[in-house]
């Protein structure tokens, strides 16, 4: 693979558009997303500045 | 540096043999020029280190990680000795102790000691024994999954009982296999904790499909949806949602963290960041031994500046992609290649597109307005 090229433009908006439209779903026909916990959880952690289980460290790619 | 880690090779050895090992099967054989088990002399000049860089305030904590090989190959007693040498020079809010393990060696007097000396755990386990024996196996070419899970069920038994504080699993991804039937496996046996890693590929030696891991990691993310229990950690899409949404990485050297642990073999040389092994030895080596280190004077070297640049810098390919404000071009270590450096795109590129594009996804359905995630860079020219 070369240095110099790009992501591909037409890959980079047709993946925007999808998000685009998960967001106008979800404004005209609300209803409940699975894995509400979970989002909950990562904006919770995110208010908090790191996840509590985690212990304030930033682990270490190959170990926890 | 509020924190530092340091990965301590206890064993350059191990007692099974992956065939996608990073230390003893990938590019650079240097385990075999070094000591079997850890030398005397190093351990002194780590508890020195150690001693002098707290008194110093160069850093609040220190997390020690014992490292291999496999570092059990050291025996209980050294690994006692060790452990019982290291908690004696720092006190226990200062000092962490890790172990990873492939799990085939514990039984009930290793976990008196992890539990004596308060060692976290994390495991290597692939998933099913499918999943696992097709890469984790023994000098002789047999699966090792049933010694790994005999150790797992010790380790997750005393963790329950109250007696190890952690106990993690980390697996690699094989992308032929079902991130669904990986990630049941691993809750299914009472892990809460756990991650999925890339392997440790750079365009020398990448082959296969990017999607494929894309789409490993997305069935790993739907089947943790399906559950939605907050209590099931998984790192890299915790850090994905965190990275999406503004926050940090909870992983060294993905998204917002610089890789900074330094690396400590079995003579007491020290190198940096053990996972930038695979772009050869020039990357790692310093030309210091631990008991003459000296932290300041290694981070403000001219090595671990240029390191800093390149983790700071994206590739040029990333500039138009939504996603680059998050992903900050993947792995360093994954965009590597003689020719180019770290200029490239990571060998991963495709996957880790469709995975922030999954993740995003899920975070919009989750009621958060696009405006809201900031790791989506929406001022895209439009084709």
């Amino acid at each position: 693979m070369a240095a110099d090229k790009r992501v591909d433009p037409k890959q980079v908006a047709k993946a925007l558009r999808e998000l685009e439209a998960a967001g106008t779903e979800i404004e005209s026909a609300p209803k409940p997303a699975g894995g509400k916990k979970l989002a909950n959880s990562a904006i919770s952690d995110l208010e908090k500045g790191v996840h509590p289980a985690w212990d304030a460290w930033i682990s270490w790619t190959k170990s926890w | 540096v509020q924190q530092q880690q340091i990965i301590l090779k206890l064993a350059e050895r191990c007692n099974i043999n992956c065939t996608y090992c990073y230390y003893f099967n990938g590019n650079e054989h240097s385990y075999a020029s070094r000591p079997a088990t850890i030398t005397s002399e190093a351990v002194d000049g780590l508890q020195y280190y150690i001693s002098k860089t707290l008194a110093a305030r160069h850093v609040d904590r220190i997390q020690v990680i014992f490292h291999g090989g496999e570092p059990l190959m050291v025996g209980r007693r050294r690994f006692g000795a060790i452990c019982s040498a290291l908690r004696d020079t720092a006190s226990e809010d200062q000092l962490d102790l890790c172990l990873q393990t492939n799990a085939t060696l514990i039984d009930d007097r290793w976990i008196d000691l992890l539990s004596k000396f308060d060692v976290k755990v994390c495991t290597s386990l692939d998933g099913t024994q499918e999943i696992h024996d097709r890469n984790r196996v023994d000098r002789k070419g047999n699966g090792t999954y049933w010694q790994t899970v005999r150790g797992i069920q010790l380790l997750l038994r005393a963790f329950e009982q109250g007696r190890l504080s952690s106990v993690a699993c980390l697996s690699v991804i094989q992308p032929e296999f079902s991130g669904r039937d990986a990630y049941r496996h691993i809750a299914g046996l009472g892990f809460s904790q756990m991650d999925f890693l890339l392997p440790d590929l750079t365009h020398a030696d990448f082959v296969g499909c990017a999607k494929d891991y894309g789409r490993f990691l997305i069935e790993v993310f739907d089947a943790w949806i399906e559950d939605d229990d907050p209590h099931i950690h998984i790192r890299l899409l915790k850090s994905i949602m965190s990275v999406l949404l503004g926050g940090r990485s909870y992983l060294a050297g993905f998204g917002t963290d610089l890789p900074n642990a330094l690396t400590v073999r079995s003579d007491g040389a020290v190198e940096l960041d053990d996972f930038l092994r695979m772009c050869g030895m020039d990357a790692v080596h310093t030309g210091v031994k631990i008991s003459q280190l000296d932290s300041a004077q290694l981070f403000a070297s001219e090595k671990m500046v240029s390191l800093r640049n390149v983790f700071n810098t994206r590739p040029q390919f990333c500039k138009n992609c939504l996603f680059v404000a998050s992903c900050r071009g993947g792995q360093i270590t994954h965009r590597f290649s003689q020719a180019n450096g770290f200029r490239n795109q990571s060998v991963f590129c495709d996957g880790l597109f469709d995975l922030f594009q999954h993740v995003s996804k899920f975070l919009i359905r989750s009621g958060i307005p696009i405006s809201r995630i900031p790791g989506i860079q929406c001022d895209q020219p439009q084709v």
